[in-house]
């Protein structure tokens, strides 16, 4: 039998990988920070809250519709900001900036909506939980065995597709060389729209499942988005599989830091659980800025095996 | 072939070139010759589509291209070899040919890959290596490969013997001029090394602050020792 915490701390892991995988993507394919990516998160929890709410059955049922959701939202935020400064000549700081602007945007647009479910129809629009309506499974909850086979799924898939087949070879020469891609006769934009879609259509999952395990809220997303970023940063953008390494570190240290810190200090440590995540970005923009993906663990050992880098021979 | 008439372009609101007229005909090279920052590289990318184009007019087989975007440029048979970062480094030398053929079906990648392998043998012994782990001649090898791969009609070549060795120099000299009288390839050229240029052009066009100062033949260039004084420092050096 696997211990509560455990459990917990894979599940939030899990869901931190797929959850930040998607804002790692397109900082590495468009050399953008999507901050609006929180918003998508939410948008999936709210498509999976309006389905069950309205047509009832298993929450997991809808999780292509979060998918299609948030995706096509991310396709327009592409589409109608991110485009149409690109070919301005904007820089990355002014496009992170216009996302924080679409975050807020969508933000209000969830919040009204929100109200409109509370009011209309007295659903609890504004604080869910849906944990009444997943399943068991070998004593353990669905939402555990979802995320970590989703996380699994996705990233074998998105490795494939990103060494294996055409379009994923055109988007790595795309993230190397733009220019270089177009005169090849690729075309970037259908590229990075792609990188867009896919992006958002994993946040629109991960927030679809989040509901499953903490309370949806409309700020859902957004109160996130710090981790989010730690665990993009702390993984490191430039390997696929950095946002899992960064995602699992980040949850465990998180989830079993706090509750063995909760065991020696007192309950009263909970409270500052969203430290934890800082504490590891900071140690890891000291140490290592490049994410732990690329990390050279092969000269970190020869250095403590030696008790130092060993000496060329001239 | 390639026709570019009056063109005033430039990146923006800055104006770099100034009334420039230019034709390449198959089976020919054509140099673009002159000073640093004339304003070659611009020519280039105004005739790819990396320009800003603000009058006159650029025609490929009397298809006007003025405005195409580049990917667009890249199926209607003009390849374009940049100076600097001509290659993807982080991939490998197999995946950076085939997406310099990406606007081919599976089965033409697959002859058009065999055909420029044989051309550039150099290269089969590293098609699983990093682009960027390439010499400076091999990464030049796999650029000019590259261009070839879209089996086009007209090569543009931006300083493609910049930094290289004097023998990897003439390997790629060498290659270049079996383009034109091999594979009857129309090739534009701009070079830094006039001498080299001029030694294997059909005519030449001489640019010096973004206007056309001088276009014909070689020999022709050569006998105005004013201009090549003046412009390629190239006296009594010919």
């Amino acid at each position: 039998m696997i211990p509560p915490t455990l459990i917990d701390a894979i599940t939030y892991s899990s869901l931190l990988g797929i959850m930040t995988f998607g804002l790692s993507f397109v900082r590495r394919t468009t050399g953008v920070w999507n901050i609006a990516h929180a918003g998508l998160v939410t948008i999936g929890a709210y498509v999976i809250f309006t389905c069950t709410s309205f047509f009832g059955g298993n929450p997991y049922i809808y999780l292509p519709l979060a998918f299609i959701f948030s995706a096509v939202i991310a396709v327009l935020e592409y589409m109608l900001i991110i485009e149409t400064l690109r070919k301005r000549g904007a820089s990355t700081t002014i496009m992170l900036i216009s996302t924080l602007a679409f975050d807020l945007v969508m933000l209000s647009i969830i919040n009204i909506y929100a109200d409109y479910l509370q009011n209309t129809f007295s659903l609890p629009s504004k604080n869910f939980l849906l944990r009444k309506l997943d399943f068991m499974f070998l004593n353990m909850p669905g939402i555990f065995w979802t995320s970590l086979l989703l996380l699994i799924t996705f990233l074998t898939a998105l490795y494939y597709v990103l060494n294996y087949t055409k379009i994923g070879t055109a988007l790595r020469a795309c993230v190397s060389n733009p220019t270089l891609a177009s005169i090849s006769g690729i075309n970037v934009m259908h590229t990075n729209l792609f990188s867009w879609l896919i992006s958002g259509g994993l946040a629109g999952v991960a927030g679809g499942l989040l509901p499953l395990w903490i309370q949806g809220k409309p700020v859902l997303g957004d109160s996130l988005i710090a981790v989010m970023f730690c665990v993009s940063i702390v993984g490191g953008v430039e390997e696929i599989y950095g946002t899992v390494l960064g995602g699992f570190l980040v949850g465990f240290t998180q989830i079993l830091g706090t509750s063995a810190l909760s065991m020696v200090f007192g309950p009263s440590v909970i409270l500052y659980k969203s430290l934890i995540p800082m504490v590891i970005l900071a140690l890891a923009l000291l140490y290592a800025p490049y994410g732990i993906a690329k990390i050279n663990w092969r000269k970190i050992l020869t250095i403590i095996k030696f008790g130092g880098e060993p000496k060329r021979k001239i | 072939m390639l026709d570019v008439s009056n063109l005033n372009a430039g990146y923006g609101k800055f104006h770099v070139l100034f009334d420039i007229n230019l034709k390449c005909n198959r089976s020919e090279i054509v140099s673009v010759i002159g000073p640093n920052g004339s304003g070659k590289t611009t020519l280039l990318n105004s005739i790819f589509g990396l320009a800003d184009i603000f009058s006159g007019s650029i025609t490929f087989d009397g298809i006007r291209i003025n405005g195409m975007l580049p990917h667009q440029i890249s199926k209607i048979g003009i390849s374009y070899l940049p100076q600097m970062n001509n290659v993807f480094s982080d991939l490998s030398v197999e995946e950076n040919l085939k997406m310099a053929g990406y606007i081919l079906n599976v089965k033409e990648l697959r002859d058009t890959m065999d055909e420029v392998l044989s051309l550039f043998p150099v290269l089969e012994p590293f098609l699983s290596r990093k682009a960027g782990t390439l010499s400076g001649g091999e990464r030049q090898m796999l650029a000019i490969a590259m261009a070839l791969m879209k089996k086009p009609r007209l090569i543009m070549l931006d300083e493609p013997l910049a930094g290289l060795a004097p023998l990897v120099c003439r390997k790629v000299v060498e290659k270049i001029v079996e383009l034109r009288d091999k594979l009857s390839i129309g090739v534009i050229l701009v070079e830094q090394n006039a001498k080299k240029a001029l030694e294997i052009s059909d005519r030449t066009y001489l640019i010096v602050s973004g206007r056309s100062v001088f276009s014909g033949k070689p020999d022709e260039l050569l006998q105005c020792e004013e201009l090549i004084e003046l412009y390629l420092g190239l006296k009594g050096k010919m």
